[in-house]
């Protein structure tokens, strides 16, 4: 009798699953991690010699394997009932909110961020510009709770300040703009890494005080979009309740066009059709983007030039009103080398702003 | 192909199972082959030739040695020098030439030689069965394709254990699948699987994150050493479990490769728990020949030094693996000579010296970078200025605790005493029955669910 259940269990499974592959259709997209899934590999005879063609066969059967998501909350939750663990692939869920556990320090990739300025401004830039930067935290450094590790966010500052300014010479220095002070966990989505645009206005207007500018800003309009489910939600595999993503709108924005030198085209500041897309935060700024010129017809003085990760795609919206001109260079999609050709740096104030794990991994930036 | 793989379970599996079973028994050893040798190809396109030539030759030789008794010795010599020639040159040849380049300070270009999965295995199968005909313990195979069947059989091909001829002789000619036979193996094979899947994987992440610590602790270092062990062996003794599982799926018995190792109560004894199908082979086809414990005690003492020498080298093509295997070796001596009675009176302190000396081990094992090795065996034992414990080290030791314990009971005898204890009890036996039934079917379900999602998912000893 046992036998017989456990042959019967072992075979149903296995067999199920191998039929079950053939039956059901393949899956273009994966919601919930964000990502296109692995299609049937193209067969060809040089593939299969390099092995290249297997490789892809087993990476296809594992992101259309049946009831995939079902799997992977399965995971999920027996990583944190059974095992008890905190985290699980380092997401963790603390007061109905993901969060995503701060990588660790890593010296070479802090020292490579500011070699990365220093080349900037040593190629670009001359002595009498105003060169900014500032530093975005990630959400952990919110969270009340002590068991999870965070990253050393005063050693960070120091270590930054110290390698950009003990090479300034005498050219202009850099200047440091705290925004760590300046936010709490609210302002981030629940479900995302990233800040929420309507929580983000006195960031907006400290950055522009900051940098000796007069604040702009007229009255917005919310325009909501909900369900969000950030790139965290489908990382930690399990349910937690969507966010609602918000995004302000005015009619000078409305205005405002944005020359994309990737897609060679205008575009408006905000998409509405990436909303249903597999990333809704794309809302702002088209998403990813290598270099994007906006300029606003409706303010005549101030030019501006951000280095930029996404967090700024949220913000810029809200700094425009501001600036006649802001270019946004993303260095995670183009070299420092084609600057040159694409930017002219000449009297326009200079902001870096990144996010704490974008600095942690900057052999990203090209 | 790993047998901890989504392929494997509900592609390769079910259809090799098919087509085993529905076919009659003069085609079982046919489907077996085409089967072993679809798996090696799958992982290791490029290389199948290298498997079939050492079947052919293998097969070739054990018929010379067999049938020319007058030049069976030249034969063998022949035989063990083409197939260790092949070893060395796929696995130690560019190693060889990096240390000829260092030691007599040359240029000569380092050959990028990509090494046979599993050929470590294949050929120490291949010529203990040449030698054994050799020393007429066993008869050559019938034919090439039982042969063939036998070396390329795949789940003892990429990563052991190192199945004898004439253990599974018998059975290639004539065995008997039966229903009971078939579902130990399903037992056997999803425990081996939850095993790699389940422990020894997740202990993996332990150990890539302890490894990657900003400021590492002394109490991180030992941590991680813990889960290196304990990786490996859930790797090792899980993808064993798995082997000899699906053995019995198919009518074979392959002898037990572990048996508890960490809670061995001498060096000694762990080497009789740990990988006993290689230390037997050591054992067989070199100790005893060199001499054994036959030519006095500093005779044996240079004998055990040369087989842990070589065990060392097996492992890999890297002195980590050599300064591992003369550890052991020095160990052995020092036990044989001095300590043997001392482990033998304080039980407690003996499995205790053996634990330590076992992490140690391991620590040596894992690094294959020496100036690493130093770095970690000095934080282990404080040297270098670092603090005992972090709140980095603190979050990882409870976010993997209740995984770290399971590991520790996992790997004694405990669970199995338990059911022994539970079968003294006749009317238990319904329940118990029940619960294997559902205990396989959960540990299937949660190590398809960590595949599935999986992040971290190397075999440790295919590298071997």
């Amino acid at each position: 009798m046992k036998d017989n259940l456990i042959i019967g269990e072992f075979i149903v499974f296995i067999f199920g699953f191998f039929i079950l592959s053939f039956l059901l259709p393949d899956q273009e997209v994966s919601v919930s991690e964000r990502r296109h899934l692995e299609k049937l590999p193209e067969f060809s005879f040089q593939k299969v010699m390099d092995g290249d063609y297997f490789k892809s066969l087993d990476q296809y059967f594992n992101d259309q394997f049946p009831y995939r998501d079902q799997f992977r909350w399965l995971k999920a939750q027996a990583q944190f009932s059974l095992f008890q663990k905190l985290d699980n692939q380092n997401i963790f869920i603390e007061d109905n909110q993901v969060f995503s556990l701060s990588s660790a320090w890593n010296e070479k990739e802090i020292k490579h961020f500011t070699d990365k300025l220093l080349e900037i401004k040593k190629r670009y830039l001359t002595s009498n510009q105003n060169i900014y930067y500032s530093i975005i935290p990630d959400k952990i450094a919110y969270l009340e709770s002590s068991i999870y590790p965070k990253f050393n966010y005063p050693r960070l500052n120091q270590t930054i300040s110290q390698q950009l300014n003990s090479q300034t010479g005498a050219g202009s220095s850099f200047h440091y703009i705290d925004l760590f002070s300046l936010l709490s966990l609210d302002d981030y989505y629940r479900t995302d890494i990233h800040w929420r645009q309507e929580k983000i206005s006195h960031i907006a207007r400290n950055l522009v005080e900051e940098m000796g500018h007069p604040y702009v800003s007229s009255k917005m309009e919310e325009h909501t979009f909900s369900p969000f489910y950030g790139s965290l939600y489908g990382q930690s595999a399990l349910p937690i309740e969507a966010d609602t993503l918000t995004y302000l709108s005015n009619d000078v924005l409305d205005q405002i066009e944005v020359w994309n030198y990737e897609k060679q085209k205008k575009e408006k500041i905000y998409q509405p059709q990436a909303l249903t897309g597999i990333d809704a935060y794309s809302v702002f700024l088209s998403g990813p983007s290598a270099l994007l010129e906006i300029e606003n017809p409706n303010q005549e003085e101030g030019e501006l030039i951000i280095f930029r990760d996404s967090f700024a795609s949220s913000l810029t919206p809200l700094l425009i009103e501001s600036y006649h001109h802001i270019t946004l260079i993303d260095l995670r999609y183009i070299a420092t080398d084609l600057l040159d050709d694409l930017v002219d740096f000449e009297g326009k104030d200079i902001l870096f702003l990144y996010s704490v794990p974008v600095i942690n991994q900057s052999s990203i930036l090209k | 192909m790993v047998f901890s793989s989504i392929t494997f379970l509900f592609f390769y599996l079910p259809i090799v199972l098919l087509c085993y079973y529905l076919l009659f028994r003069k085609h079982k050893n046919t489907v077996l082959l085409i089967a072993s040798l679809a798996f090696y190809f799958y992982g290791e396109p490029k290389y199948i030739l290298v498997l079939v030539f050492s079947c052919c030759f293998n097969y070739l030789f054990g018929k010379l040695i067999e049938k020319k008794r007058q030049y069976a010795t030249p034969l063998l010599i022949i035989d063990l020098f083409i197939n260790f020639g092949m070893l060395f040159y796929f696995k130690y040849f560019g190693f060889f030439i990096e240390n000829i380049n260092s030691l007599l300070d040359l240029q000569l270009l380092v050959p990028n030689i990509v090494m046979p999965i599993g050929i470590s295995f294949f050929t120490f199968q291949a010529t203990s069965y040449t030698i054994d005909i050799y020393q007429k313990k066993v008869k050559s195979a019938k034919n090439l394709w039982t042969f063939a069947t036998y070396l390329a059989l795949f789940p003892q091909l990429v990563a052991g254990p190192i199945v004898r001829y004439e253990t599974v002789c018998e059975e290639l000619e004539n065995r008997e699948e039966t229903r009971s036979l078939f579902a130990e193996g399903i037992g056997r094979f999803t425990i081996g699987l939850a095993k790699k899947v389940l422990l020894a994987n997740v202990l993996g992440e332990l150990v890539a994150l302890l490894g990657e610590l900003s400021t590492p602790t002394i109490l991180a270092y030992w941590i991680q050493a813990i889960a290196i062990t304990l990786q490996l062996y859930f790797d090792f003794s899980g993808y064993s479990d798995m082997a000899i599982g699906l053995g019995k799926m198919f009518g074979f018995h392959f002898l037990e490769n572990f048996q508890y190792p960490l809670v061995a109560k001498s060096i000694t004894d762990f080497w009789r728990r740990w990988h006993i199908s290689l230390s037997s082979w050591f054992k067989d086809y070199v100790y005893i020949p060199l001499g054994g414990n036959r030519k006095g005690l500093i005779r044996q003492c240079i004998n055990i030094f040369i087989v842990w020498c070589l065990t060392g080298l097996w492992h890999g093509a890297s002195w980590n693996f050599v300064f591992w295997g003369i550890y052991f070796g020095v160990l052995l001596i020092i036990e044989k000579t001095l300590l043997k009675k001392t482990l033998n009176s304080h039980p407690i302190l003996a499995h205790l010296y053996t634990f330590i000396l076992i992490i140690i081990s391991f620590v040596i094992f894992h690094f294959d970078n020496l100036s690493q090795l130093s770095t970690f065996l000095n934080g282990m034992f404080g040297l270098g200025n670092l603090s005992f414990s972090s709140q980095e080290t603190i979050y990882y030791l409870r976010s993997y605790a209740v995984v770290l314990v399971i590991s520790l009971i996992a790997a004694t005898p405990l669970a199995k005493q338990l059911i022994s204890r539970i079968d003294q009890y006749p009317h238990f036996s319904k329940l118990k029955d029940i619960l294997e039934v559902v205990l396989y079917f959960c540990l299937l379900l949660l190590s398809v669910s960590f595949l599935v999602d999986e992040s971290y998912n190397p075999f440790l000893y295919f590298r071997f």
